[in-house]
């Protein structure tokens, strides 16, 4: 399904995906209009500083824009804020927007990302906040001066970055995890040791197997009550619960979708001429076989690339390791591949490293504290298909 | 093709570093970015360019 290189290329959702794939667009030398239509009122930006460097104060809003004023120009982009896209139509191939305008396109991408998941135990206080926009990001660094006590749900990545922050101002922090082990979704169960000792180490109690059955508060929120019956005040609450992709305006048009919009190694959806990317999306790995939304910085960079080759006409497949990282603490905390049945841990001079395996004595992924060269040398055992045994004697050696 | 880093913009993500391991390496004092190879052989500049791009600040030019 290869394009003219004038063909008009629509983007729906205004972030990392759109960024990425306006500039591969260019470079690859696609001459055609490049529409980007978000929801949001601000320039596409970079989500991983909202969490960490935003909170901290450490980098301002406009800091965190993807593309500059400059960038807008020499990439000829038109970008349409404030409009969200409310339907598609493959047959009359136009984007309905919620303003009842129409949108024609040659080749639609989809990357409406993802938004956080609401829990129906919470209600809409004051004093209760979700991460995922600059917004967001803004009203919990305004609040936070004022805050003495922190709890968290949920002992995901945002979670965790959040409390790290807070605890790094002295603020009481609780995180309290349904599961057994933190990040043991994505980490599995051994792993999530590596992180809750991270967070003791600093004074964070991390409460797993326990779950918040209401939140309490009037005026603003006061505090959570856990199933064992115990009350932990609260003035800040954060609800880091994972996040659900945003398919909600696709619904009627026919395109497959199941838990995020079903796509090829190559970001084809099941209609023609529309591709989808990033955190809404489903992507089959070429690499590991693996089909599963991948949620990371790193895949929707790569996923918007693959697209943009794809719509020059190239034959590029998404074929890389997937990989993550997150900063807590002055830590850097990295995992490439998959969590595995099979893990070791050892703890090196620089922190601590953990390997996957399958059940076919096969190296699956790898987790490093603090340690970026493991990672990057992990990551490409990883790919090479390294066996077991010599991922061990790679551990041994570090 | 040649490669220049600003320490001053690097904000030590490493992911320069997984992609391109043998271009790229942090310090060991400052944590901060240094290319271990200013003129990149033609066979690696795939992964110098999924290096400059992977570098969430843009802390890796790339001049061609
Ligand atoms: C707080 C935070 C911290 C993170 N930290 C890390 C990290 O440390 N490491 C890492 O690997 N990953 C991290 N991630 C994940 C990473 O940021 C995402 O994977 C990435 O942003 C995905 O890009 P995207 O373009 O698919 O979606 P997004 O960047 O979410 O962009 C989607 C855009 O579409 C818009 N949109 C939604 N619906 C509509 C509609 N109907 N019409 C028009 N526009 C719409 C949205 O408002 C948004 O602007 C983090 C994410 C968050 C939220
Ligand atoms: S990716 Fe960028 S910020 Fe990260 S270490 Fe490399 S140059 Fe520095």
């Amino acid at each position: 399904m290869s394009t003219a290189a004038g063909a008009h290329v629509v983007v729906v959702g205004g972030g990392l995906v759109a960024a990425t794939l306006t500039r591969e667009l260019r470079r690859l030398g696609h001459t055609g209009p490049i529409t980007i239509v978000s929801d949001e009122a601000e320039v596409p930006y970079d989500r991983p500083p909202l969490s960490k460097q935003v909170l901290a104060g450490t980098v301002t809003p406009e800091e965190t824009r993807l593309l500059k004023p400059a960038d807008l120009e020499d990439l000829d982009v038109t970008l349409r804020l404030e409009q969200p896209a409310a339907g598609l139509n493959p047959v009359a191939r136009e984007v309905e927007l919620a303003d009842g305008g129409r949108l024609g396109y040659d080749v639609l991408v989809v990357a409406t990302g993802s938004r956080a998941r609401r829990l129906p135990t919470v209600p809409e206080l004051s004093g209760v906040h979700h991460l995922r926009s600059l917004d967001d990001a803004t009203a919990i660094a305004e609040a936070l001066p004022g805050v003495r006590r922190l709890v968290v749900i949920g002992a995901g990545f945002i979670g965790l970055e959040v409390a790290a922050v807070a605890r790094n101002r002295d603020i009481e922090v609780t995180v309290v995890e349904t599961a057994a082990r933190p990040l043991s979704r994505v980490l599995g169960e051994d792993a999530g040791e590596v992180v809750i000792e991270l967070h003791e180490e600093r004074g964070v109690e991390v409460r797993c197997s326990a779950t918040v059955v209401e939140v309490r508060g009037a005026d603003g929120v006061e505090g959570v009550l856990l199933d064992g019956g115990e009350f932990l005040p609260a003035d800040l609450l954060l609800v880091g619960v994972g996040a659900v992709p945003n398919t909600e305006w696709l619904e009627g048009s026919g395109i497959e979708i199941d838990n995020g919009v079903v796509c090829d190694d190559r970001g084809r959806t099941s209609l023609p001429h529309v591709y989808a990317a990033g955190d809404v999306a489903r992507w089959r790995n070429a690499l590991t076989g693996a089909h599963a939304r991948a949620e990371q910085w790193q895949s929707a960079l790569e996923q918007a690339s693959v697209v943009a080759d794809a719509v020059t006409g190239g034959g590029r497949v998404w074929d890389t390791v997937p990989y993550f990282w997150s900063d807590q603490y002055d830590r850097k905390l990295q995992f490439c591949g998959a969590a595995g049945p099979v893990s070791e841990r050892r703890d090196t001079a620089r922190g601590p490293v953990v390997l996957f395996g399958d059940g076919d004595e096969q190296l699956v992924g790898v987790l490093t504290v603090g340690n970026p060269r493991a990672l990057a040398q992990g990551r490409r055992l990883v790919a090479a298909g390294t066996a077991w045994p010599q991922a061990q004697e790679w551990l041994a050696g570090l | 093709m040649k490669v220049s880093v600003d320490q001053s913009v690097c904000r030590e993500y490493a992911n320069c570093i997984v992609e391109a391991p043998d271009v790229f390496d942090l310090e060991e004092d400052s944590g901060k970015v240094v290319a271990l190879v200013v003129e990149p052989d033609p066979a690696q500049f795939d992964e110098v360019h999924a290096a400059a791009a992977a570098c969430p600040v843009r802390a890796i030019t790339l001049h061609e």
